[in-house]
């Protein structure tokens, strides 16, 4: 599951369409870093596994919906 | 609060946990509709891992039904699978100011609810299918004006609860001859034939499924929506036959969705039409003789017996309407600009009168030494255009009207008339909008019918006549290769009914 940080930082990433589109035009290679980055600055504490976790959630939903 | 994620999130997919329906979010930004198949875009967006880490679950029944800024939706296609429905769709995709959405999982997921979950109503569906559709609705980049959705071929099977969720919105079935498609089907896996919800579709379990010849199961689910979509009692104008493709596009299903292309679209749509709809680097070609050839006796025997009869009483329907129909639609003709992609020449259409009653107006002060003043009565215009319509030299059109592409402007008018048979000659008549002046275009437009009356009408001359005070039309035809071949006197007494005029021709080139 989401940690609360993680929680809070995805809703400030689906409010804010500019911050949105911030992250998404980085880098996929520097994506985690930046991510890290950015959420230290808006002092929320994600953790790299908290991150890494929810883009492998991400992608096994996706592959799920074969299961249909 | 209407339960959307702000701006351009679209849901991926709907499913159910701890007792609620949720919907999942991913961000679209600025990319489009365009890949053939809804998860083909998905799988575009999750490539970057912003999209897998910042998904959005929401509770579906928090949607509202409707959003004041989506498109509501301008047709459904329906379709029996491998029949060119893609070619449908992507050749719509192609123009920025259709939103197709093709085969979408949420809108799968909320259809099928009811068939895996006792206890869904209808009602409740209707609402969720309105809301999911809206969300595709809005996901606008700006120019879109018309919204097609391509449905599974499955949903056939549920075509009351679309037509109760969206009354009056028009919709099509595609098919083609069930063997076709039996071939298909046999050479491609495809999830409609072997998800593993699939054969509850025929009422038998997922071992039954597994144990049945391949042949008999395609033939059985074939059958099934034939079946279903000959008992909804489908009119035959929603039929669309795949024999009938490429033409049917612009004759049939773009009038029936009420979907009015600019230029522009026009020409994205039949560029596209020259493309394999699934994989674009190939050409499209008909492939019902390679298919045919294909047919093994097990699928003839399977279709003998499983889907024969509903696919003849859908060919009867479609049938009627062949039969009622006298007169097809004529396919515009439209000719390109040869020296560069800025204008688009087609034969006028029945829409065009407005634009046309339009483009006289605002030239009127310039048009007026040279030519007698148009009526500012669309009816007028609508009257020419009828009239250019049903005079055809040879079964080909004589009248062209020139449009910018960028703009949609109505930018020149080309007539051919006066045929002549010895030698086979006409003369050319031309007027060019005031925005289009000085900069080649008219010249563009005249060598572009002249070009067409040589190669198209077999014409060996084409004379032009205009005003000696009229230098600019008079440089435009030499730029198009005309030559000055008279300059008629005014017979005393008669300058009431003469007017001084330039005569020029322009001769078919030798060894053409």
């Amino acid at each position: 599951m989401a940690s609360e940080a993680l929680a809070e930082l995805q809703r400030r990433v689906s409010g804010d369409p500019a911050f949105a589109q911030r992250l998404r035009a980085l880098e996929p290679e520097r994506f985690v870093a930046e991510v890290m980055r950015e959420s230290a600055r808006l002092g929320l504490d994600v953790s790299e596994d908290d991150l890494r976790g929810s883009i492998a959630r991400g992608r096994h939903a996706w592959v799920m919906r074969w299961i249909r | 609060m209407n339960g959307w994620p702000a701006g351009d999130w679209f849901p991926i997919g709907v499913f159910r946990e701890e007792g609620r329906w949720l919907v999942d979010w991913c961000r679209l930004g600025s990319h489009r509709f365009v890949e053939p198949f809804f998860d083909e875009t998905v799988e575009r967006c999750l490539h970057h891992p912003f999209n897998l880490a910042f998904r959005r679950l929401t509770p579906l029944d928090e949607l509202a039904e409707n959003d004041p800024g989506a498109l509501a939706p301008s047709g459904f296609i329906f379709h029996l699978s491998r029949c060119g429905s893609t070619l449908v769709s992507q050749s719509l995709a192609a123009s920025t100011e259709n939103l197709v959405v093709s085969e979408a999982a949420p809108i799968d997921q909320i259809v099928r609810a009811r068939r895996f979950e006792a206890g869904v109503r209808e009602r409740d569906q209707v609402r969720r299918l309105r809301a999911i559709v809206a969300a595709f609705g809005r996901m606008r980049s700006g120019p879109e004006r018309n919204f097609v959705l391509k449905l599974d071929a499955w949903h056939a099977l549920d075509l009351p609860l679309f037509e109760r969720a969206f009354p009056g919105v028009p919709s099509i079935f595609m098919y083609r001859d069930p063997l076709e498609i039996m071939v298909s089907h046999a050479r491609h896996f495809s999830l409609f034939m072997a998800s593993l919800n699939a054969p509850s579709l025929l009422g038998i379990s997922l071992a039954e499924a597994q144990l049945m010849p391949r042949a008999e199961y395609h033939a059985r689910m074939l059958g099934k929506i034939c079946e279903a979509v000959v008992a909804h009692d489908i009119t035959p104008d929603a039929l669309v036959a795949y024999d009938e493709l490429p033409a049917a596009i612009e004759e049939r299903i773009l009038p029936r969705f009420g979907i009015e292309l600019t230029p522009q679209a026009q020409l994205n749509l039949r560029n596209s039409l020259e493309r394999n709809a699934k994989m674009p680097q190939l050409q499209f070609s008909s492939d019902v003789e390679e298919k045919q050839r294909e047919v093994t006796t097990e699928m003839r025997s399977a279709f003998e017996r499983y889907v024969g009869k509903p696919y003849a009483e859908l060919e009867a329907i479609h049938k009627r309407r062949m039969r009622r129909s006298t007169m097809p639609a004529q396919r515009p003709m439209v000719l390109r600009a040869a020296a560069s992609d800025r204008l688009i020449l087609r034969e006028p259409e029945a829409a065009d009168a407005e634009a046309l009653c339009d483009y006289y107006q605002r030239n009127a002060a310039r048009f007026a030494p040279w030519d007698p003043p148009r009526s500012a009565d669309v009816a007028e215009h609508h009257a020419w255009i009828a009239a250019r319509q049903a005079q055809r030299h040879s079964g080909h059109p004589v009248a062209f009207l020139a449009f910018d592409p960028a703009s949609s402007l109505l930018a020149g008018v080309v007539t051919l008339n006066g045929f002549g048979d010895l030698p086979p000659s006409a003369m050319i008549d031309y007027t060019l909008d005031a925005n289009f002046e000085g900069k080649g275009y008219g010249t563009e437009a005249v060598s572009r019918i002249v070009s067409y009356a040589f190669d198209t009408l077999a014409l060996e001359l084409i004379s032009a006549y205009y005003h000696p005070d009229n230098f600019r039309s008079g440089r435009l035809l030499e730029r198009a290769g005309f030559r000055v071949v008279a300059r008629p006197q005014i017979v005393p007494g008669l300058e009431h009914l003469m007017r001084p005029q330039i005569v020029a021709i322009r001769e078919r080139p030798r060894g053409e």
